[in-house]
């Protein structure tokens, strides 16, 4: 337990009980980070704010944003995946073991609006599967999950998260920007921004969309809000690369080679005009790190090296093509983050508008059949 | 919960009311004061003031914490934060935290003192708030130009020199004409110039210097180009976008008619005060295109709030911020937004002010309206001239008998005008879907006999009747997913239909039906968009005899057609002129549509669930935000009250605000760099002599400075340009000295003009006019690089570099949180939450967008084609021709050499791309 004479009326205020429940995304982020929020979201810095109350703010170097930068705490954790269920997953089926939802069953939920989103309220169900306790912990756990209940023990749950909002793209919002409106940071933009990457040669953050399409909120679950758009997730999957990585179909790479070269002695004639130019060099750098990223990007898309034991284990063939595709993104998740790569966020659901269930974890009238069909 | 609550609270109050009166004096010290300390003041006195509050002080008791809600008001327990606390109304809010309550008796002397007046002897005479002392919100008072200085001809020069001096630094030398006439065209008008624009400047500045300048400067100033790329500035700073957000991210049908409106308002030089009471108020001055405003921020459309009632409340409070953030952040300069749930932080705000400003505004919903557009708004003008034709049509058509004209969202049904007490409208379809059916007569075309707040009945057979789509929606005036439906039971000959009885008997010639009648007045580019659930119908009207007579069938057209040989002709061009009105006369568009205000309370804690005190409207009290309106005062009399209030000489804010914005855009970082938070934590200003300085000359210009011959009205925002960008700091040259840097890494002290890296839409424009594909028109519907798509989908690009999209990217189309591929990735703004400036950022993406994209690779090929035209044959020449195409200026001879070896071995294109992509196309020298 934290002594809480050792935390200052700021942090104190931080950790206020109803603070915390009003503005914790899926982001604890939603909170340290808040306290990062440049309104004005520019790099450079400002003039000190007239009440003396600066912000904490990274210290980016404008000629490599991406650089390494240590945090304010000594925190194990280097690396951020986040695997994000459009839909969304029902949590009282899954892990959240209810046994009074058994009790209830069939009957109107008490305390309920008699409307709500849909329109009058349906009857409680109790979970379609059974839950047994697993591992040494006891942890319960449905049986729509055998294998991930296995390693309960591993893992930290925490069911402690609620929103005002039942709307998906709402809910989207504040689970990744810690806001239920648009135009906030996601939360990949926000740990770029405040600790950059470890591989100067791979996007800081990438978000690899399901093989079904975009989820509900689109590029506002990684988008950059309010930040340099250099903190942005870059989105790619197995199958598709990001936009305008490879050169144009009719430019032979000789060709393309030569008009680099030629760009980078035009840059630096420029620059001999313009000595010390911070941005002028972080310019012609960025320029390296895209020629870096035409071959590390490919590299890491590209699978074939994997053995075919990590290629099973994975499922990548043997079931349907979307498990394949899937399957596939997840090895690149985990090939990404090998690599160094910041934030990954791996979408598995897409947007609902496909019907009920099948397109993500949507599932309104028919959990039994299409969680069982997503799991 | 709430309301329980007060019950409750209520109820305490009233049982101890019947014995306080009369009870023994309460002594402050002797009574109260041990109360507070044992309970209290740990936590809310001297030494910490948990949540703002302190009750050590009377005025700390007034005032209240950050929630907003006084602690303490005298006289009035039940009005009394204090109370309500620490009687545990609310769970979530009680007092003392974690512990037992205060005892009833203590409760009961707390309450009978604040009943009796708060009595707190030494302390009667302190008051809840003082004016603040915070820089901005002190009057503009013009000061003196400083004279340490004086061979500066440019005031703004003065003052910039001065702390200059002051730093041990100095002004560079001047920029060469080239470095100056691109600087000042894409700075003024967001374009480089063409290169003879630049060889004649160089050659007219050689001669005839600053004279040549200026006249430069006048003749960009004049261009319709400046209000585009002024235009561009502030659609930024209100987060202006074509599309809702959320979720479908519908487009906003013809929001893009305020684009317009900004555009010309700059190029009109309208003064600013005009331009803000326009676009707060522009229905009742014959501006309602400006409006857009109001709604330029992102809202979620009612099918994605959902049907729970406080979820709607919840979404409307949502809407009410984001209109209160766009007045905050582009003309008042502050973070008015952080005052929803409690008393801002830093400024004097209060909650009772946001809410106060809330109610100014609780006549504006977000959606589409005809505007008001003056009898000389060109709008208006086209479309009088259109209507007139309509109506020489109908002329002709009437004695052809009845017709029926597709609205594109609604159908208009011309029958013989017929006086009757009931109307029946019998489908042929055997369901029919319909969300309204409104009746006009040649009396007054515009009152609805079928409305049900009209006095009008509608009843259809209830066998017919459809689950959820009850009669009452087909004429009550609402529009949208909430129709009436009517199906005629399986295998019998009955048809739907139904029938409306008037008020009283009345002449009716028109009918008109809808299956969906909000999507036409809203939104657009959906696949399936305005289908009509019903097909031919037959309209029968009731006689004095009480027999139905046939009016007009809309199905007897071919009939009609071949009795009157012109009339498929004439209803040919009736119906095309049908499409030009509605694209170029008065339309439907995006820019907020008014309601009647209801009664704004204070929202505790921001919820809309938690009522308050009821508030009047205003603006800041600060600042002497009182408005003189009547009680129930309409939407637009509050908002034209407010703008008075806004634009008013004394109001600090606004000047300051605007000059300091024009400055930014002038010189890449404005004297106060947060350009929308001049509150406490914002920045302080770098000159804030300069910057009253201006912002005084702006709403009062002084007839001896710069310029004599010049129109020197009140606000012009063309006249603060034009002295920012004739002054020396703006006209030096932009290279770094060593000694400066060492001093002033980032120049705000502006000893040099600091280069940037150019916006998306400069880049991007700049690559058009260099291949000579840039389109000049200025102004109407944007162009589109995304599909149509179905509802509930994401937008999709399809074309973002074809011959449609090559006009300035001002027109493409600003979808919220939607990526081009190509310019997003140059800080392009998402347009979700409003943003004072945009960031500069530097990312490979960006290096891959313009070296590999479709767009770029065809524009180089299409400069080299322009350049060898040019050059005729001679590849030298070709090469000189893309650099002056493309920067501007001659290559040097290695330049030339290098760029000769890449277009022999490859071709001019390979050059032209090395070009566009080089560090001195994409920064401003």
């Amino acid at each position: 337990m934290m002594n809480p004479e050792k935390i200052s009326p700021h942090g104190r205020r931080l950790l206020d009980r109803r603070n915390f429940l009003g503005t914790a995304g899926l982001s604890t982020m939603g909170l340290a980070l808040t306290s990062l929020l440049d309104q004005d979201g520019c790099l450079g810095a400002d003039a000190p704010a007239a009440g003396g109350v600066d912000p904490i703010r990274p210290m980016i170097d404008p000629s490599n944003p991406y650089a390494a930068r240590s945090p304010h705490f000594d925190v194990p954790a280097k690396q951020v995946l986040v695997i994000y269920c459009p839909g969304a997953v029902s949590h009282v089926d899954t892990f959240d073991y209810k046994p009074a939802l058994e009790k209830l069953h069939g009957q109107k939920p008490p305390e309920l609006p008699a409307v709500t989103f849909e329109g009058p309220s349906g009857n409680i169900a109790k979970p379609f599967w059974k839950f047994s306790p697993r591992g040494e912990s006891g942890k319960m756990v449905s049986d729509l999950l055998p294998k991930l209940g296995e390693q309960v023990d591993d893992f930290c749950f925490f069911h402690a998260l609620s929103t005002d909002t039942s709307a998906h793209p709402q809910g989207e919002n504040f689970m990744n920007t810690g806001f239920t409106m648009e135009g906030f940071p996601s939360f990949g933009s926000w740990v770029t921004y405040a600790l950059g990457t470890e591989n100067q040669e791979l996007p800081a953050f990438v978000a690899i969309n399901d093989p079904r399409g975009l989820a509900r909120s689109g590029k506002n679950n990684f988008g950059n809000g309010f930040l340099p758009a250099a903190f942005q997730g870059t989105d790619f999957t197995a199958s598709n690369p990001p936009n305008n990585l490879t050169r144009p179909g009719l430019v032979s790479p000789e060709a393309d080679r030569r008009t680099v070269d030629l760009l980078a002695r035009l840059n630096a004639n420029h620059l001999n005009r313009y000595p010390g130019d911070a941005n002028l060099a972080g310019r012609i750098a960025s320029y390296e790190l895209a020629g870096k990223m035409q071959t590390s990007v490919p590299d890491v898309m590209d699978l074939s090296g994997e053995t075919q034991a990590t290629l099973q284990a994975y499922g990548v063939e043997g079931g349907s093509e979307l498990r394949g595709k899937y399957a596939r993104n997840c090895l690149l998740a985990r090939r990404l983050l090998e690599q160094g790569v910041r934030v990954v966020q791996l979408f598995n659901g897409s947007d609902p508008s496909g019907g009920n269930g099948i397109t993500n974890w949507d599932s309104h009238s028919n959990i039994a059949d299409t969680h069982a069909m997503q799991a | 919960m709430r309301l329980n609550g007060l019950k409750l609270l209520a109820t305490v109050a009233l049982s101890m009311g019947s014995t306080c009166v009369h009870a023994q004096k309460i002594v402050y010290d002797r009574d109260i004061a041990p109360i507070l300390n044992e309970h209290c003041i740990h936590c809310h006195g001297e030494d910490e003031q948990e949540s703002g509050l302190r009750l050590d002080r009377r005025a700390g008791m007034l005032r209240g914490g950050d929630s907003g809600l006084a602690a303490v008001v005298p006289g009035e327990p039940m009005k009394s934060y204090l109370v309500e606390v620490i009687n545990h109304v609310d769970e979530d809010m009680a007092m003392p935290p974690d512990e037992e309550r205060i005892p009833a008796d203590q409760i009961k002397l707390i309450t009978d003192w604040i009943e009796a007046g708060a009595v707190w002897p030494g302390q009667m005479q302190e008051v809840a708030r003082e004016k603040s002392d915070h820089w901005s919100f002190q009057p503009v008072v013009r000061p003196t130009l400083p004279n340490s200085n004086n061979h500066w001809e440019n005031p703004i020069d003065l003052f910039l020199a001065d702390k200059l001096k002051e730093k041990g630094l100095a002004f560079s030398n001047l920029a060469d004409a080239p470095t100056l006439i691109r600087r000042a065209a894409i700075v003024l008008t967001g374009l480089p110039p063409t290169p003879e624009e630049t060889s004649r400047f160089t050659s007219d500045y050689a001669r005839r210097g600053k004279q040549a300048y200026s006249e430069l400067i006048d003749r960009l100033l004049e261009s319709p180009h400046f209000g585009e790329r002024w235009a561009q500035h502030w659609l930024d700073v209100i987060r202006w976008a074509e599309t809702n957000g959320s979720e479908s991210n519908m487009y906003r049908k013809n929001a893009w008619i305020y684009r317009d409106y900004v555009i010309r308002a700059f190029n009109e030089d309208k003064p600013y005060d005009q331009f803000l009471v326009e676009q707060i108020a522009g229905d009742t001055l014959g501006q309602g295109d400006a409006t857009g405003y109001l709604v330029a921020g992102s809202h979620v459309p009612v099918a994605t709030v959902g049907q729970e009632p406080s979820a709607r409340r919840q979404a409307r409070a949502d809407r009410m911020d984001e209109i209160l953030q766009t007045v905050g952040a582009s003309a008042m300069g502050l973070t008015v937004g952080c005052a929803r749930c409690h008393n801002h932080k830093f400024d004097p705000i209060s909650i009772q002010d946001y809410y106060a400003m809330s109610a100014v505004f609780q006549g504006v919903e977000f959606g589409s309206r005809f505007p008001e557009l003056a009898e000389s708004h060109p709008r208006r003008v086209r479309g009088k001239e259109l209507y007139a034709k309509i109506s020489a049509l109908h002329q002709r058509l009437a004695p052809m008998g009845a017709w029926e004209e597709n609205w594109i969202g609604y159908k208009e049904f011309h029958l013989p005008t017929t006086k009757t007490s009931k109307v029946r409208i019998t489908f042929n379809w055997n369901g029919v879907r319909l969300d309204e059916i409104e009746i006009f007569g040649p009396a007054d075309r515009q009152h609805n006999l079928a409305l049900a707040s009209n006095g009008a009945s509608a009843f259809s057979p209830p066998e017919m009747a459809v689950v959820r789509a009850q009669i009452d929606r087909v004429n009550d005036g609402e529009y949208g997913t909430q129709a009436w439906g009517c199906k005629a039971p399986a295998k019998t000959k009955q048809k739907p239909y139904i029938e409306f009885t008037f008020a009283e008997p009345a002449a009716f010639n028109r009918i008109r039906l809808s299956t969906n009648r909000e999507d036409y007045l809203e939104t657009d580019y959906l696949e399936g968009l305005h289908k009509f659930n019903f097909d031919g119908y037959r309209v029968e009207a009731l006689d004095e005899e009480g027999n139905w007579n046939l009016v007009g069938t809309s199905m007897s057209s071919v009939n009609q057609n071949k009795r009157h040989t012109e009339r498929a002709a004439l209803l040919e061009e009736l119906q095309r002129l049908i499409a030009v009105v509605s694209e170029e006369g008065p339309t439907p568009s995006f820019v907020a549509r008014f309601i009647k205000p209801v009664p704004t309370h204070v929202l505790g804690r921001g919820s809309p669930e938690n009522p308050r005190e009821q508030v009047a409207p205003a603006g800041l009290q600060e600042l002497d935000g009182t408005l003189t309106l009547p009680k129930n005062s309409t939407g637009r009399a509050r908002r034209q009250a407010f703008a008075a209030w806004l634009t008013a000489k004394d109001n600090p804010l606004t000047s300051r605000v605007a000059v300091n914005r024009l400055w930014h855009h002038v010189f890449g970082q404005g004297i106060v760099t947060t350009t929308s938070d001049f509150g406490a934590a914002g920045a302080l200003p770098s000159h804030p002599a300069l910057l009253d300085w201006l912002a005084a000359e702006f709403m009062a210009p002084s007839p001896t400075t710069d310029a004599p011959n010049h129109d020197r009205h009140a606000w012009s925002m063309r006249n603060m340009i034009r002295m920012m960008v004739m002054s020396h700091a703006f006209r030096q040259q932009s290279v770094p000295r060593a000694e400066a840097i060492e001093i002033d890494s980032t120049a705000s002290l502006l000893w040099r003009f600091p280069p940037k890296r150019l916006e998306a839409e400069v880049i991007r424009d700049g690559i058009l006019r260099a291949s000579g594909k840039l389109q000049d028109k200025v102004g109407g519907r944007s162009y589109r690089i995304h599909n149509v798509k179905k509802r509930y989908s994401q937008w999709q690009v399809i074309n973002n570099f074809g011959p449609e999209t090559w006009r300035r990217m001002l027109y493409q189309e600003r979808m919220r949180r939607v990526d081009d591929q190509i310019f997003t990735a140059f800080d392009f703004p998402d347009c979700g939450q409003v943003r004072a400036r945009r960031p500069i950022s530097t990312t490979p993406l960006q290096a891959l967008n313009l070296m590999n994209s479709d767009f770029v690779m065809q524009q180089s090929t299409l400069i080299a084609e322009r350049a060898q035209e040019h050059a005729d044959g001679d590849s030298a020449a070709a090469i000189d021709r893309c650099f002056e195409l493309i920067l501007g200026r001659q290559p040097t001879p290695p330049e030339s050499q290098a760029c000769a070896e890449v277009a022999s071995r490859d071709n001019l294109a390979s050059v032209c791309r090395a070009l566009i992509n080089s560090n001195e196309f994409a920064f401003l020298p």
